[in-house]
């Protein structure tokens, strides 16, 4: 289902259109989609933090400590643990895409399965680097 | 899109152990970590795919969200800044830790 579109310079703009969302039943798989582009854009914002950190340390030590104090806040840990299930969910999401790109995992039991190690696998992951890091420092 | 996210599925195991190795350490570590030609390499090389799969993937969200032309047009242009502005920034950092 494809909408006529064109942009400003008037190239048509194929792109495709949500289905009607009313007759959709809940579902796993596409809580997991919708999911999957909201920590995309999620992550967007985020990669300030990694260019924030690493200028900080180039600039020096009083600008490290700045940062490193942010961080370390509650509201800069809270903050880091969102980024952190962001990444991992996103890319355990794109492992999925990738799979469905080779042509396999289209069959409703794949799909559910996918959608599950996604939702799980993410937190599963997110809670071993939390582990992981309290462990190191 | 596809070659990007085939890229960092790769590329996030490397950044990972990259930050992991950065855990704990104080100031003068980090610094020391981040002179080693593998982990800066690693890091720019992740940073550098990430902006690409950003700009495209903003990119197809504002194909989705934004359809009046000029929101769309300015949209795209400040996509483009921000993830442009990332990618200097952190590859500036990186090559001033490493060439320090």
């Amino acid at each position: 289902m494809t909408r006529l579109e064109t942009d400003a310079r008037g190239t048509e703009k194929r792109r495709p259109l949500s289905p009607h969302l009313q007759v959709y039943r809940p579902m796993l798989t596409m809580a997991m989609s919708i999911a999957h582009r909201i920590t995309g854009a999620a992550l967007y914002v985020g990669m300030l933090l990694l260019a924030w950190f690493l200028v900080a340390v180039s600039a020096g030590r009083g600008a490290y400590d700045g940062a490193a104090y942010c961080l370390n806040s509650i509201p800069g840990k809270g903050v880091l643990f969102a980024f952190t299930w962001a990444f991992f969910h996103h890319f355990l999401g794109g492992i999925r895409h990738v799979i469905w790109d080779t042509g396999h995992g289209f069959e409703p039991k794949e799909r559910e399965f996918l959608a599950h190690a996604t939702l799980y696998g993410g937190i599963a992951l997110t809670a071993a680097a939390w582990v992981v890091a309290y462990l190191f420092s | 899109m596809r070659i990007t996210s085939s890229m960092l599925l790769v590329l996030s195991i490397a950044f990972v152990a990259v930050i992991m190795s950065l855990l704990g350490k104080d100031y003068a570590a980090v610094r020391a970590e981040l002179r080693h030609p593998l982990p800066v390499i690693l890091l720019a090389f992740f940073i550098l795919a990430c902006i690409y799969h950003m700009k495209l993937g903003m990119q197809s969200i504002i194909d989705d969200y934004v359809h009046h032309a000029h929101l769309k047009e300015w949209s795209l242009i400040a996509n483009f800044v921000f993830c442009l502005s990332i990618g200097l920034a952190s590859v500036y950092a990186l090559l001033r830790l490493s060439l320090a």
